[in-house]
């Protein structure tokens, strides 16, 4: 399953979708562009093109500013993205991340939980690595990818999602979307998106 | 008792069409299909029949079919409007005789399209749709006005959805470019002619389809 809509306020204000992601036979990949960047779409989708191929998280930073000049403005303006992707192993999967969002647990009776990332008011951007200290205000130490194990003997699937799925919560309709998740029904959540799309005011990107 | 009201013609929308939950989609392009059958197009049912099975064929077998749901309307004394059905479903039996219910077609098929696309966005739907109509000659018995027909192609082109009218053997050429039909085809009045409208209105539905907003007019691809 793979959902990526734009969010109502973005719509209402010009904005491009910000939130990016893929599916791959070894990655699948969620990103979500900082909504004060003017163009954080453009980082998000460079970042998933590159990701896509293989390039390491590192190398594709420094892919990416050797046609991005790497200034306080441009980093605010196209780069500052969250990073959310799973890799699974034999027996688990890995959640990758390093900014906030969602990961999605479906237990093998199909029941869904999730698990909020959450970094409070300033989430973590990878660029930050790349930054010049005196521009930041936090995360002067830099910032790492964090890890999360999940148990495929618990597990059925391991979903990412963007914090776009926080307008979900304590709505009407949402058991109704819980149900959709469960029943892997893609095309019914997407109108489900559709039908409330002044509720889910940010980006949304789902990937179970 | 008006909310019942509206529950039951709800209920009546997806029965007659194609329920959201068999949809496995969030895009769908809608196209109706009126046929003349009057007996004026005596001579060409096999064609008829044939041209249909090909207009069948070439839909499913397009990538686009899982996004199309097809209405077939026929038109001769009197109207039968079906419902949007998978393509699979389309039926393509045809007779010819009788007169040519041309308006009563248009507006009554016009009411159903609008009451399905708007029953499908307020679920969610991302809705587009064609109004094609296929004729070789003026109205001969409607109950309904030439000016009720043109109210609803009006309103149809206001929404931007994409009227289409085939005149077969040109007879038809005046009514619809009366009717402020948007895109109006002429084809000879032959076998060959027949199987070349069904063939390029299969083909125009299939392009509609692939673009994300509808072409309102340029509808038809050669």
């Amino acid at each position: 399953m793979f959902i990526n809509k734009v969010g109502h306020e973005h719509r209402e204000t010009g904005l491009n979708c910000h939130d990016y992601g893929f599916i791959n036979d070894t990655v699948k990949c969620v990103v979500d562009g900082c909504s004060e960047g003017l163009h954080s779409e453009i980082g998000a989708k460079l970042f998933c093109h590159l990701f896509n191929q293989g390039y390491s998280i590192d190398e594709i930073f420094n892919k990416i500013f050797m046609v991005i000049d790497n200034t306080a403005l441009n980093i605010r303006n196209y780069l500052c993205f969250t990073i959310l992707f799973i890799e699974e192993t034999e027996d688990s999967f890995i959640v990758n991340y390093c900014g906030d969002g969602f990961i999605i647990k479906q237990k093998h009776d199909n029941t869904i939980e999730f698990d909020k990332i959450d970094d409070g008011e300033y989430p973590k951007y990878y660029v930050y690595n790349f930054t010049d200290k005196k521009y930041l205000s936090h995360y002067k130490d830099g910032v790492e990818i964090q890890q999360s194990i999940f148990p495929k003997s618990e597990y059925k699937a391991i979903g990412i999602a963007t914090d776009g799925l926080r307008y979900i919560f304590d709505k009407e309709y949402e058991q109704e979307f819980i149900n959709l998740l469960e029943k892997g029904k893609e095309s019914a959540v997407k109108r489900l998106v559709n039908r409330e799309y002044k509720h889910f005011k940010d980006d949304i990107t789902i990937i179970l | 008792m008006s909310e019942e009201l509206d529950i039951l013609g709800m209920d009546e929308v997806e029965i007659e069409n194609t329920s959201v939950d068999e949809i496995d989609n969030e895009s769908v392009n809608l196209i109706f299909v009126g046929i003349d059958g009057s007996g004026s197009m005596g001579g060409y049912v096999s064609d008829m029949k044939k041209s249909l099975n090909d207009f069948k064929d070439a839909l499913l077998n397009s990538k686009e079919v899982d996004e199309i749901l097809v209405a077939r309307a026929d038109f001769a004394d009197r109207i039968n409007v079906g419902g949007y059905k998978k393509v699979s479903e389309f039926d393509t039996v045809y007779s010819a005789s009788g007169m040519t219910a041309l308006y009563d077609v248009i507006v009554e098929g016009k009411d159903k399209l609008t009451n399905y696309m708007t029953f499908l966005k307020n679920q969610g739907m991302r809705v587009k749709a064609v109004f094609a109509i296929f004729s070789d000659g003026d109205d001969t018995s409607s109950r309904k006005m030439i000016s009720d027909a043109k109210n609803s192609i009006k309103y149809l082109n206001d929404e931007e959805i994409t009227t289409a009218f085939i005149s077969f053997g040109g007879g038809a050429t005046n009514v619809a470019k009366a009717l402020e039909f948007k895109n109006i085809l002429n084809v000879g009045g032959s076998a060959a002619e027949l199987r070349k409208a069904f063939n390029c209105l299969s083909k125009s539905v299939i392009e509609s389809s692939k673009a994300v907003v509808n072409t309102t007019d340029d509808f038809f691809t050669m």
